[in-house]
């Protein structure tokens, strides 16, 4: 009881950032997406403390990550968000690309644009937002970086957005749309894509399907 | 063979006793024993603290100035209406009544009143002072999630 207690978090999802985010737009030159959201919208809150297994963090095959084949003009090491097909690619050149399952915003929460990596941290801290302290007031304000902690083991700032690419505790979120707006990657993906990535990589958000792949 | 390992043997057993010696010369050190608690009364808890948690030693400083920050939404602890304090279990959004108690060991707790001093509800006070305290739960799982918790005084209005 006390378990499900835990675990079941009713109502909105938030973007793993403490600042609110009115409307879901960024800033910068990222510019806010007029589409619908997605049928497969999660109603899911954060779980702050909440440790996945191992077990936990494999994600179905479509969403493991994977080098896949992927046609673009953009230089390899540019990140492509394909928000509609929950994808993050990672561009290697010769029509190849490294593919990351992703959560996306919810419906309102989408965006689009090209912004650059301005900021990168290894297990950022949280603070939850003032909707969910009053929920659970028995939440530390504040949580530094760590196992458990919602944005997960690396975070990637997007620009002078309030997004970020992190990671998560929530595995079963990826593939779903369940943010305010970041991008969130299973815990080994973001390391991953950290490693790869260094400030100044190019990140273009896109929400339709792709043309090129 | 035999003579050679006989032999170790027998260097082995003088170095042992050897040591024995030289150690009974020594103190005798003392059976490993907690550290004590604070020693806090429910009054001293009351009041609003800001609230931050961390899971590594190194991020405990920042962790308490990141709590010393959270006065805008403070973690509030009121006197109970039994002598005790109103404060919230792991993962429960009511307060509810708890109490300040001593263990046989010196360690203090912060608990329900009817559990024995470390029972799985509780968490531990491990430091009071200069305005900040920190604390630990007792179920293993639940420190695992939330890290040690550092709560500092929000200044009086």
């Amino acid at each position: 009881m006390r378990r499900n207690t835990r675990l079941w978090f009713a109502a909105l999802g938030f973007c793993l950032l403490s600042l609110a985010l009115p409307g879901g737009r960024a800033g910068g030159s990222a510019k806010a997406g007029e589409d619908s959201g997605p049928a497969d919208e999660m109603q899911i809150d954060d779980q702050p403390g909440y440790e996945p297994s191992a077990d936990q963090e494999q994600l179905d095959p479509q969403y493991q990550r994977q080098l896949v084949f992927y046609r673009t003009s953009e230089a390899p090491g540019t990140i492509i968000i394909q928000t509609a097909e929950r994808y993050l690619y990672l561009v290697q050149g010769n029509n190849r690309a490294m593919r990351y399952g992703i959560g996306v915003g919810r419906d309102g929460f989408q965006w689009r644009g090209l912004v650059k990596i301005s900021r990168k941290l290894e297990w950022p801290d949280w603070r939850p937002p003032p909707e969910m302290i009053e929920r659970q007031p028995y939440l530390p304000r504040f949580m530094a970086g760590g196992p458990g902690n919602p944005l997960g083991a690396r975070a990637m700032y997007l620009g002078a957005t309030v997004y970020r690419i992190h990671g998560t505790n929530q595995p079963q979120t990826i593939g779903s749309a369940v943010s305010s707006g970041c991008f969130r990657l299973v815990n080994p993906d973001v390391i991953d894509l950290y490693g790869r990535v260094p400030v100044g990589t190019k990140v273009i958000v896109r929400q339709a399907p792709s043309v090129e792949g | 063979m035999k003579f050679c390992c006989g032999k170790r043997f027998g260097g082995a057993t003088i170095v042992a006793g050897l040591a024995a010696i030289l150690a009974g010369c020594a103190s005798v050190p003392e059976p490993a024993s907690a550290p004590a608690g604070p020693s806090i009364t429910a009054d001293m808890l009351v009041g609003n603290w800001g609230l931050a948690s961390y899971h590594k030693d190194a991020d405990r400083a920042r962790t308490e100035t990141a709590a010393r920050a959270q006065c805008n939404k403070p973690y509030v602890i009121s006197r109970g209406p039994s002598g005790g304090v109103m404060m919230y279990l792991a993962d429960q959004p009511q307060a509810q009544e708890l109490v300040v108690k001593r263990a046989g060991d010196g360690k203090t707790y912060v608990g329900p009143a009817g559990d024995p001093p470390g029972g799985d509800l509780d968490r531990e006070v491990i430091s009071f002072d200069n305005g900040v305290f920190v604390t630990q739960w007792v179920d293993p799982e639940v420190v695992n999630r939330y890290g040690t918790m550092v709560f500092a005084r929000c200044a009086s209005k």
